[in-house]
């Protein structure tokens, strides 16, 4: 596949057909924040308890929240975005939200993927090119041992160079 | 107590036909006897299913005598009406049963589900790839159909057994319950199911 996917351009001025490959349908399956955990689930921190949330992180839309999610499955904050061995990382954006509008998971190439809201995932080789109003930039950087064990109790783990 | 019976018209005239045609019988008139045997009866109605067009609930309420009997028809292409629906303002009473119930009733029906269908194409027009449901459901459209009320319930959950989308906030908002049990949260398909098998016992999915 190209990067030719069903989202509104405008949301991604900075994403080139070069940067990258859609690996899926577009689907509301899965968010992002669910597919950088690597499950096709529904992420989400809403109060009402709609969607799914990791036990024990808060249900508030807010960095801390987010990261306290991740840290339930394994991840902690690291340095950078760089390729480590035993380690898979994934990142975090921030905009001028609360919240990070956009989680990536890093793929053992050294790539990414990307779940781009309620559309397609995509594989990108750099992280700017998902930069822009929307989504923000790279902001926070967790990595886990590739050795942890898969969080199971709310969806399927994925093999993580598999497209959706 | 509810009497069906299958009828098989395709369009207003001919529903009006086929009420009428239901309304001159012996079953209706029977029915109409035993609802005014029932002194304690609060309600009575009759579901016609229909095949093409959904059901109509033709449902008298409380009065003491034939004369008095008031009829209200409401008519959706989903799924049953049921009293508590009709009750919520869908319905509609007139003083006795004439075209003007039955049509008006499937005016009513069909701006509702004209009413939805736009709201339910700008919503999906209208999403950008936010992460969050928080942003989805938030936009003008979607609220809008909350606002329905419901009204929109059945053909929300028409739309969702088409594809997995996020019409449960609406939902549960419009319906004030929530049958997704907490491990299918945020598994979209099966909060899917959850959601048409709630409907289904509701009747609002056929």
């Amino acid at each position: 596949m190209s990067l030719d996917g069903s989202w509104p351009p405008e949301d991604f001025p900075n994403l080139k057909s070069s940067d990258g490959r859609v690996t899926s349908e577009s689907t509301s399956d899965y968010n992002c924040l669910g597919w950088a955990a690597g499950e096709m689930v529904w992420w989400e921190p809403d109060p009402d308890d709609t969607y799914y949330w990791p036990p024990g992180a808060p249900r508030t839309y807010t960095l801390e929240a987010y990261i306290a999610a991740y840290k339930s499955i394994g991840y902690q904050p690291c340095d950078t975005a760089e390729l480590e061995d035993g380690f898979e990382k994934i990142v975090l954006y921030r905009s001028e939200e609360e919240y990070p509008p956009h989680a990536a998971r890093q793929l053992p190439s050294g790539r990414w993927t990307s779940k781009l809201g309620p559309y397609e995932d995509i594989e990108h080789s750099t992280l700017d090119c998902l930069r822009g109003d929307l989504y923000g930039q790279p902001f926070l950087y967790l990595r886990r041992p590739t050795t942890h064990p898969s969080p199971g109790a709310a969806g399927e783990r994925l093999n993580p160079e598999k497209p959706g | 107590m509810t009497t069906q019976a299958v009828l098989s018209p395709k369009d207003e005239f001919q529903i009006t036909k086929a009420l009428l045609a239901f309304g001159s019988s012996e079953l209706a008139k029977i029915s109409a006897l035993e609802y005014l045997q029932k002194a304690d009866a609060q309600s009575y109605a009759i579901h016609l299913s229909l095949p093409a067009s959904g059901t109509i609930a033709i449902s008298y309420f409380g009065s003491s005598t034939r004369a008095e009997l008031s009829i209200g028809i409401a008519a959706a292409s989903s799924g049953i009406i049921d009293l508590a629906n009709a009750e919520r303002g869908l319905f509609e009473q007139c003083d006795k049963w004439t075209n003007y119930a039955v049509f008006g009733a499937a005016r009513k029906d069909r701006e509702t589900k004209a009413k939805f269908a736009r709201l339910s194409q700008e919503w999906k027009a209208d999403r950008h790839a936010s992460s969050l449901a928080r942003d989805l459901v938030s936009r003008p459209a979607y609220l809008r159909i909350i606002g329905m009320g419901r009204d929109a319930l059945p053909l929300i959950l028409q739309e969702l057994a088409k594809a997995p989308d996020h019409w449960f906030v609406a939902l549960k908002a419009i319906a004030d319950e929530d049958p997704v049990r907490p491990e299918s949260r945020g598994r979209m398909r099966d909060m899917t199911e959850a959601w048409l098998k709630w409907g289904r016992e509701k009747g609002y999915v056929s």
